[in-house]
């Protein structure tokens, strides 16, 4: 056989099996079925009753389970807001129609909120006075009026680098949004401080 | 290379072992501690048979080992959203593995004394001998329990989830004759060479270091 075709077929191969090598990491909880366990290992995985269905963050085999949009509003008051956002789909093949939904959830930070501020974020708990939850079939992070609860669980330095610091968080979250309610939500996933805009 | 030392691991007992003992069926127990979690204490209550052919087998054993747990408790932080209710409370956190071993040893004796006791025909036998049981099969079934919580509005961070694994793991032990059928066994087992699955677990699996009370019971030679 020509070198050159199989070397083209080795290759063909080795990023086959790279590509097959993204992991769903979706451990499901035997106490809420369609939900996964409340976890803090990175798994870049969220999931959450909306008006009673399971809901997930996508997963492709490229890219394993898709990243949150995580970032700081200034509002322009005493306080700033950051804010996560996720791609949300039904965690339950056997659906024949669904609408992708955007679910994104704010609470507010001291205004001059920097990396080194991060980790006083672990054990916060935020009632529906002070978080706000938004559910839409697309992205908007500027016009959150809902009602949420937060509960950051788990905060931690993942890996420190020289140039970034990767975070993982872990939380409970709740809340309503206008007519849907957002039940037994749970998150576990990795961000770079740089993702915060420093 | 590696197949030529794995066969010499293998045969090297049986070139050791003197072939002098009679054949026998022994039964054993005892507690056991594992040394794989020394973070959770866990605990095992192991109960063992085993038999010796004729000496024309040259010191194997066969080795068949049950073994239940006794305790293993460790403890588990669960978190709630409810405002009204505490926010995080203690779970209490039972991890508990059964498993069993089947395989085959070598008997190697080292020293060996027969005294005459002072009653005719009672013999006290005083041996050492170290018993090596590279080829055996073990599985183990953990089963995780967790004690009464309000599971609807407290969620476990982390959690444990059981699993019923097994593959091929070795032992050693150190066994002393204290008297007639009679003997001490100190036994120590490698954990069975398997994967617990991509979940992260608080725990591994269990590698007991087991003291043993065992009986043989001696079959009679022939003439």
């Amino acid at each position: 056989m020509n070198k050159g075709l199989l070397h083209y077929l080795c290759a063909c191969g080795l990023m086959i099996g790279m590509f097959a090598c993204a992991k769903r990491n979706f451990y499901p909880d035997a106490n809420r079925p369609g939900l996964s366990r409340l976890t803090a290992h990175g798994f870049n995985v969220v999931t959450a009753y909306i008006d009673g269905v399971p809901y997930i963050n996508p997963f492709n085999k490229l890219n394993g389970n898709s990243l949150p949009h995580i970032g700081l509003i200034n509002t322009g008051t005493s306080k700033d807001t950051m804010f996560i956002a996720w791609n949300m789909i039904p965690n339950n093949l056997m659906l024949s129609s669904y609408v992708e939904e955007w679910l994104t959830i704010s609470f507010p930070v001291s205004k001059n909120f920097t990396s080194a501020d991060i980790l006083s974020l672990k054990g916060m708990r935020l009632d529906s006075n002070n978080a706000a939850i938004q559910l839409e079939e697309f992205y908007d992070s500027t016009n959150i009026f809902g009602t949420a609860n937060i509960y950051i669980v788990n905060l931690t330095i993942s890996t420190k680098g020289l140039l970034d610091t990767v975070f993982q968080c872990s939380a409970l979250f709740n809340g309503i949004y206008g007519s849907d309610t957002i039940t037994d939500g749970r998150f576990d996933f990795k961000f770079d401080a740089s993702d915060l805009g420093y | 290379m590696k197949k030529c030392c794995l066969l010499v691991a293998l045969l090297l007992p049986l070139c050791l072992s003197r072939v002098t003992a009679q054949s026998y069926v022994a039964f054993a127990a005892g507690p056991a501690r594992d040394l794989n979690n020394l973070r959770i204490p866990i605990y095992q209550a192991p109960i063992v048979f085993q038999w010796k052919p004729s000496p024309r087998f040259a010191g194997v054993i066969f080795d068949v080992e049950a073994s239940m747990p006794f305790d293993g408790s460790s403890s588990r932080v669960a978190y709630t959203l409810n405002p009204t209710l505490p926010d995080q409370l203690r779970v209490r956190e039972s991890i508990l593995p059964f498993s069993w071993t089947v395989g085959i040893g070598f008997h190697i004796r080292f020293r060996h004394d027969q005294k005459k006791k002072n009653l005719p025909g009672q013999k006290k036998e005083e041996a050492w001998a170290l018993e090596i049981y590279p080829a055996e099969i073990e599985g183990q079934v953990i089963n995780v329990h967790y004690s009464s919580y309000d599971k609807s509005n407290y969620d476990i961070l982390n959690p444990d989830v059981g699993t019923n694994r097994g593959g091929p793991e070795a032992a050693i032990a150190l066994s002393h004759s204290v008297s007639n059928g009679f003997s001490v066994m100190l036994r120590a087992r490698t954990p069975p060479l398997a994967s617990l699955g991509s979940y992260p677990l608080s725990f591994r699996f269990v590698a007991p270091l087991q003291v043993l009370l065992r009986y043989k019971l001696y079959q009679k030679r022939r003439k």
